[in-house]
């Protein structure tokens, strides 16, 4: 079983639209500046930026790093699912990370972790939880006034980039990731494969051509998840935190957002049917605990009725 | 078999039934995710009047040596060198005492540690059967027949993780798995490291070895190749057998003063628990929670006080200080 095969390399695939501000300090967090113990040559970031009257642009995008590819595409549909295929059909790793939402940035081991696990298994599932920077989730805060000011402000408060495990001070868990670390989501804003696995799902299904993708990214995980000689590593000390940025379900105001969360819905049945529960792999932890992600270790216990 | 990649060392003396369990614990049929063909157990009994059945240990699937030696001391330095150069792994489990049971996903995540990286240290916490630390099994009126009776009612060898249920924390990690560990009485390590510090060091020859498995932690913990894991949601749980500090007898603490003593002279410093920060790896399996649950408030408790008092909560973890 201790075959050491070649050095596995990540190819991170990272969809931008209309949120040239947050994508850019996303792409600062995936920078080798940032993320502790790896190198450039350890991995790759594809920026795919879909157009919009706000783009982040080539040159914003490659400041950080030399080990940033930038793709610029003019997509006719709403949905970011083809432009995900598009990047992970340009890596040059033997591993790709999809990140749907360019609004994530992401804690200083993430990238090294991962590498480890697909050290570990080859064949291995990688994500990450997924966190709402501000006091309660931003579907809910904006409603409250919550903005970007608000936001910079936070961010301000733990001097971020500085230590980036900071952001769990400032964060709460993201209402798909709300059942922990010791059980699975219901999706990942960073989720990991080998190509060979990537290839074998056949992409992210295309079919999702609605709003931000709709439910591509859960269907996504779940079809991964459950597929068969598949080991789930849950990187649960690391995270993606969303930044504020008016998307589709995370920043329209509630009448707004409830009716197309129900057009996504609808779409999702069409696609998948009944099978739309959870997957019901028991997560296999990897990572060490920042002092700041104990209440979240507290939280998931009390998730899964731990006296 | 060809040449194992794992060899888990262990140590037994005058412990015939519960050294029995713990090679029922390590074999393969117990053990999951792994396959026989992935390690070897080397047993190393030091004569005693009730030495092991060997046919009983012939018996167990998996890759099992049986190794009786006359020792001429009282300490079990010896015996686990001897065991060491019997092992054909690259890496290696020391488990110096035999009366320790494990749960069933040990060796499968202490192998995944080593694909990690060659030179991980993986620490599994121990705990006690029954609800007190056995040194006082006296004054609970606990018993080997309550702790049978105990392994009974949990239908053991049958899921191994119910020995959760029937357990208290160990002394050498009772403040959870986010504290520094005092020592580790199942621990995995290269072998190369292990002959960098020397193997075990028979100066320790105090009975049961003193404070060796103490001072061969800190020495592993703290070599600089060193990554540390910790199986936070495995465990290796001590049965009663009448050890030398583990059960309750007359003149404990002088026997703990000499050992004391002997490791402040061969270490040339007073004992820490080595202040390294572990990648915690594996499932949590529901029974374990309970243990996890202590284990960050205490931990958090730890942080706290380290922070108020401007302490490096990980001070002897050099690859800590970028991480500040």
């Amino acid at each position: 079983m201790f075959i050491f095969k070649r050095k596995p390399r990540l190819s991170i695939v990272l969809i931008v639209y209309k949120m040239p501000d947050q994508a850019e300090r996303t792409i600062q967090s995936l920078s080798p500046a940032y993320q502790r113990d790896v190198s450039e040559k350890d991995y790759e970031v594809i920026v795919v930026e879909n157009h919009s009257d706000r783009l982040l642009g080539r040159e914003r995008a490659t400041q950080y790093a030399s080990n940033v590819r930038y793709f610029h595409r003019n997509e006719t549909q709403r949905t970011p699912v083809h432009a995900i295929n598009f990047g992970a059909a340009q890596a040059r790793g033997s591993h790709v990370a999809i990140m749907i939402d360019g609004a994530r940035m992401v804690t200083p081991g993430i990238v090294r972790q991962t590498l480890d696990v697909f050290h570990i298994a080859s064949n291995a599932a990688v994500s990450s939880p997924g966190y709402h920077i501000g006091d309660k989730l931003q579907q809910i805060a904006v409603n409250e006034g919550y903005n970007e000011e608000a936001e910079a402000q936070l961010l301000q408060g733990i001097q971020w980039p500085q230590d980036g495990y900071r952001l769990f001070d400032i964060a709460v868990l993201s209402g798909s990731c709300q059942g922990g670390f010791f059980q699975a989501n219901a999706e990942s804003n960073f989720i990991a494969m080998s190509m060979k696995k990537w290839r074998e799902l056949g992409g992210v299904d295309s079919r999702y051509d609605d709003f931000g993708g709709g439910n591509a990214n859960l269907d996504l995980y779940k079809r991964l998840l459950d597929s068969p000689n598949t080991p789930y590593y849950l990187l649960y000390a690391e995270g993606s935190f969303h930044q504020f940025h008016g998307g589709v379900t995370t920043g329209t105001l509630k009448e707004e957002r409830a009716r197309i969360y129900k057009q996504l819905d609808d779409q999702d049945i069409a696609l998948r049917g009944d099978n739309r529960s959870r997957p019901t792999a028991q997560p296999i932890l990897f990572g060490m605990a920042h002092p700041s992600v104990y209440r979240f270790i507290r939280h998931s216990l009390d998730q899964v009725g731990s006296k | 078999m060809s040449k194992p990649l794992l060899s888990i060392i262990v140590i037994a003396y005058d412990m015939q039934r519960q050294a029995l369990n713990t090679l029922i614990s390590l074999s393969p049929c117990y053990q999951e995710g792994v396959s026989a063909d992935d390690y070897e157990v080397i047993v190393v009994e030091n004569r005693s009047k009730r030495n092991m059945d060997v046919s009983a240990i012939a018996a167990l699937p998996g890759n099992f040596r049986y190794f009786l030696r006359d020792e001429p001391g009282v300490s079990p330095a010896a015996a686990i060198n001897f065991g060491f150069t019997q092992a054909g792994g690259e890496f290696i489990g020391l488990m110096i005492d035999g009366a320790r049971m494990l749960t069933p996903g040990v060796v499968r995540y202490a192998l995944m540690a080593f694909r990690a990286t060659h030179n991980a240290m993986v620490v599994v916490p121990g705990y006690n059967l029954g609800e007190n630390e056995q040194q006082f099994h006296l004054t609970h009126g606990y018993s080997e027949e309550k702790e049978q009776a105990l392994l009974h009612d949990i239908g053991w060898p049958q899921n191994g993780y119910r020995l959760f249920n029937i357990s208290s924390i160990g002394g050498a990690n009772r403040r959870g798995v986010f504290h520094p560990f005092m020592e580790c009485n199942c621990l995995f390590f290269p072998a190369d490291i292990f002959r960098d510090i020397g193997q075990a060091d028979e100066r320790f020859n105090l009975p049961g070895g003193g404070a060796l498995n103490l001072y061969m932690y800190r020495l592993i913990a703290l070599h600089s190749l060193t990554e540390a894991f910790v199986l936070a949601g495995e465990g290796s749980f001590h049965q009663l057998h009448g050890g030398v500090t583990t059960s309750e007898t007359n003149g404990r603490e002088h026997v703990l003063e000499r050992q004391s003593a002997q490791l402040t002279e061969l270490l040339g410093y007073p004992y820490t628990s080595p202040k390294i920060e572990p990648i915690l790896l594996g499932k949590i399996r529901h029974p374990a929670m309970r243990y996890l649950k202590q284990s960050v408030e205490r931990g958090g408790e730890r942080l706290e006080r380290c922070a108020r008092q401007g302490l490096n909560p990980y001070a002897d973890d050099a690859k800590y200080e970028h991480k500040l």
